[in-house]
């Protein structure tokens, strides 16, 4: 029995219709019934929650499966032994729609062949580890990959001071490649299709072709550029080097919880578009308490304010987001922390700007 | 309208059960023994909606019957056609190999949301369901990959040649009374600080007749049913519409929840189609790009991935393909293609230059292209 109508923004005809309750037509009766029930719910203000959400709060702890061997800017122990990066905050978010506590998470280190059983056998409630989305992994994992957190893709770094600002700029000059890995194949194709002349080095393993760059032997360095990112932090100027703004494969990374609590898999999906919703609304941990008092309905909503139902449809705080944002931040800022201008990285934010500038990052209305 | 007890709210849902039970429906009659299912290709376990689905041997998908573009039957001619149709077709073709192992539902008054919880039908795709946070808060129910984008915009007539916000400052803007349509109009002026006077019809019609009588300059809707609209008209060049959309709508097919199987042959075969346009592949080229293969000649692995390129070798390939993961054929989408076409080749047959409607691709274009349609990783 579905207990909402859902209908996109333009249904005048049908919202009119619903005015007219005294119509003995029977379909108007239909709509009338389901409206009907769908409002006993609208307010309600508390959902029954999933098996996974349930023992969240019983514990008082979101569990964490994270990259055990870190990875610089995405998830690294710092010495005062917390930890932190992109993929980290994205499980503080998460704990702090849940539990309204970002800290209140155990990160379980996670090295990639443990990542399957990790999910499957419940030992972890989501993992944030820089994962690659494919179908393969949806299928056979029991898991629920949420909305892409970080479109990866394969990246190329070369010196600052070369002046090298995109692939054009590399003709007539050197890459140092992997030997053998898709790496090799998108840059031969991405150098035939741009009509660039430059020499791949390549190297058996990806330790050799990072010191065959470093070394001076090649003008420019390609993996992906998650990869790209941990490099750049172990060298001894990491300023001294640049990544391109340009991505010749994708890698679309984000989070996943296992598939056995669907509800708590939408708490993930919704803490995810909510921090691309902030960043899009403009409302950061700085100044959201301004926004507390919006009048946009839209705000209202987003922020949990007043009458709207947000989190109690998922029987989490009504005002889910706030935590978050206070807590976390919003997208862009969780991205400047751990990637951007203020980081050794200085990562473009590419795909992973908002859809409204010229990125994929989208979210569906919160209403 | 608050419901006061569980009790009356048993009553009402019985009730409604009851009215929905006597519009004719193709459910299948829940006494009848169900056949074994077929094993899949792949001998992977076989969920209950693919289960269900394969005794039938179609699967039935609810569509729109009155877009042009999106699901419209042709009162002329009988045909049901559109995005919404095509994206079913599909499905089907990954489940049974033939595009023509789908029925199609129309949607008239019915609340899609029943239709899938009762059981009527497998899918629902129509441009009416968008996904929001309320609709994924009903546990019964999922929503999918986004097939199109859609949303709010303005047509103005060519006369007034308003194309930008500013214009919009004193203009006469047309919309339906008490709808969400308008709430989001005056919001976002409001938000935007632009006067405007709102002319405010009851119903959809007579807010087409007021603006061709020119009471209004602009009128509000969504920007591919203003298309459709304006399409319609006498004399289209007049008007214009908008590309520029201030709300966010998607077309997402939607089923029940808790089969993940199911939900990821649905969501794979979306991601298949957009896969396979961002890799090249259509129906009319799929053909050459498979592995050879003749009564006394395979080509050898190598050589076909040295022609083809990993990535469409994996995607196309019965040997290296990856669909039995979902419980298919592995190379579930040629046939998909072959039948059906790619992502672009769906919405150019409906949307585009020699379609009925033609709409540019905008956000709707790939990721490669600026746009927003973006597939996960077929490995």
């Amino acid at each position: 029995m579905s207990d909402h109508v859902h209908y996109a923004a333009i249904t005048g005809e049908k919202e009119t219709m619903l005015k007219r309750s005294l119509v003995l037509m029977p379909f108007v009766l239909i709509v009338a019934v389901v409206v009907t029930l769908g409002f006993t719910s609208a307010g309600a203000q508390d959902a029954e929650v999933g098996p996974i959400t349930q023992r969240i709060i019983d514990r008082g702890e979101l569990i964490c499966g994270a990259n055990g061997a870190g990875l610089a800017g995405f998830a690294v122990v710092n010495d005062a032994g917390e930890w932190e990066g992109f993929d980290v905050d994205i499980c503080r978010a998460v704990a702090a729609a849940v539990l309204g506590d970002a800290n209140a998470v155990d990160f379980r280190p996670l090295n990639a062949d443990q990542r399957q059983a990790a999910i499957q056998t419940g030992e972890i409630d989501i993992m944030s580890r820089n994962t690659t989305w494919t179908v393969s992994r949806d299928a056979t994992w029991g898991a629920t990959f949420a909305p892409t957190t970080f479109y990866d893709g394969q990246g190329i770094m070369v010196k600052a001071d070369s002046g090298v600002t995109d692939l054009a700029g590399l003709e007539g000059g050197s890459i140092c490649v992997q030997s053998g890995t898709t790496t090799e194949l998108n840059i031969t194709d991405a150098l035939n299709q741009g009509g660039v002349d430059a020499e791949l080095q390549t190297f058996a393993d990806a330790t050799a072709t990072w010191e065959g760059y470093l070394s001076g032997r090649c003008d420019g360095f390609t993996t992906d550029i998650s990869g790209l990112v941990a490099y750049q932090a172990t060298a001894e100027d990491p300023g001294a080097h640049v990544i391109l703004d340009l991505t010749l494969s994708k890698e679309p990374l984000g989070p996943l919880s296992p598939q056995s609590d669907p509800q708590f898999a939408d708490i993930v999906r919704w803490t995810v578009y909510g921090l691309f919703q902030a960043e899009e609304y403009g409302i950061t941990s700085e100044n959201i308490d301004e926004f507390l008092a919006s009048e946009d309905p839209g705000i209202q909503r987003f922020l949990g304010q007043g009458e709207n139902a947000a989190g109690s449809y998922f029987g989490i705080s009504n005002d889910f987001m706030v935590n978050v944002i206070r807590q976390v931040g919003n997208y862009g800022e969780i991205f400047d922390r751990n990637l951007g201008p203020n980081t050794p990285f200085k990562l473009e934010r590419g795909l992973n700007a908002l859809w409204t500038d010229g990125g994929l990052l989208y979210s569906p209305p919160f209403r | 309208l608050k419901v006061a007890t569980p009790v009356i709210r048993l009553t009402l849902a019985l009730m409604l059960i009851g009215l929905l039970a006597a519009i004719p429906m193709n459910a299948q009659d829940e006494n009848e023994p169900t056949p074994a299912p077929t094993a899949t290709p792949s001998g992977a376990p076989v969920g209950a909606t693919l289960s269900s689905v394969l005794s039938r041997g179609e699967i039935i998908c609810a569509v729109d019957q009155d877009l042009i573009g999106f699901g419209y039957l042709n009162p002329n001619t009988g045909e049901i056609t559109g995005i919404s149709v095509d994206l079913c077709r599909a499905i089907a073709t990954s489940i049974f190999g033939d595009s023509g192992a789908a029925q199609i539902f129309l949607l008239a008054n019915q609340n899609p949301f029943d239709l899938l919880s009762s059981g009527a039908v497998d899918i629902v795709i129509s441009s009416r369901v968008s996904h929001t946070l309320s609709g994924d808060a009903d546990s019964g129910l999922q929503f999918g990959a986004v097939a199109y984008y859609d949303g709010q915009t303005f047509m103005v007539t060519g006369e007034s040649g308003i194309d930008t916000w500013e214009e919009l400052e004193g203009a006469t803007i047309c919309s339906v009374s008490d709808t969400i349509a308008e709430r989001n109009l005056i919001r976002e002026l409001e938000r935007r600080e632009i006067n405007f006077d709102l002319l405010s019809l009851p119903n959809a019609n007579d807010m087409q007749q007021a603006f061709l009588a020119g009471r209004c300059g602009v009128q509000t809707g969504q920007r591919s049913q203003l298309e459709i609209t304006r399409q319609r008209l006498d004399e289209p060049a007049a008007y214009m519409v908008w590309q520029e959309t201030f709300t966010r709508d998607a077309i997402t097919p939607l089923y029940r929840y808790g089969d993940k199987q199911w939900s990821d042959i649905i969501n794979w075969t979306i991601y298949g189609l957009i896969y396979a346009e961002s890799l090249g592949i259509t129906s009319e080229n799929v053909d050459e790009l498979l592995r050879e293969r003749t009564p006394d000649f395979i080509e050898l692995e190598e050589d076909y991935i040295e022609r083809v390129g990993p990535e469409i070798a994996r995607f196309l390939d019965g040997s290296i393909g990856i669909g039995n993961q979902l419980g298919l054929a592995n190379d579930f989408m040629v046939e998909v293609i072959r039948q059906v076409g790619n992502y672009g080749e769906i919405l150019q047959r409906h949307l585009g230059e020699n379609g009925q409607l033609p709409i540019a691709r905008a956000i709707n274009s790939l990721w490669l292209d600026g746009g927003l349609i973006f597939a996960p990783d077929w490995r």
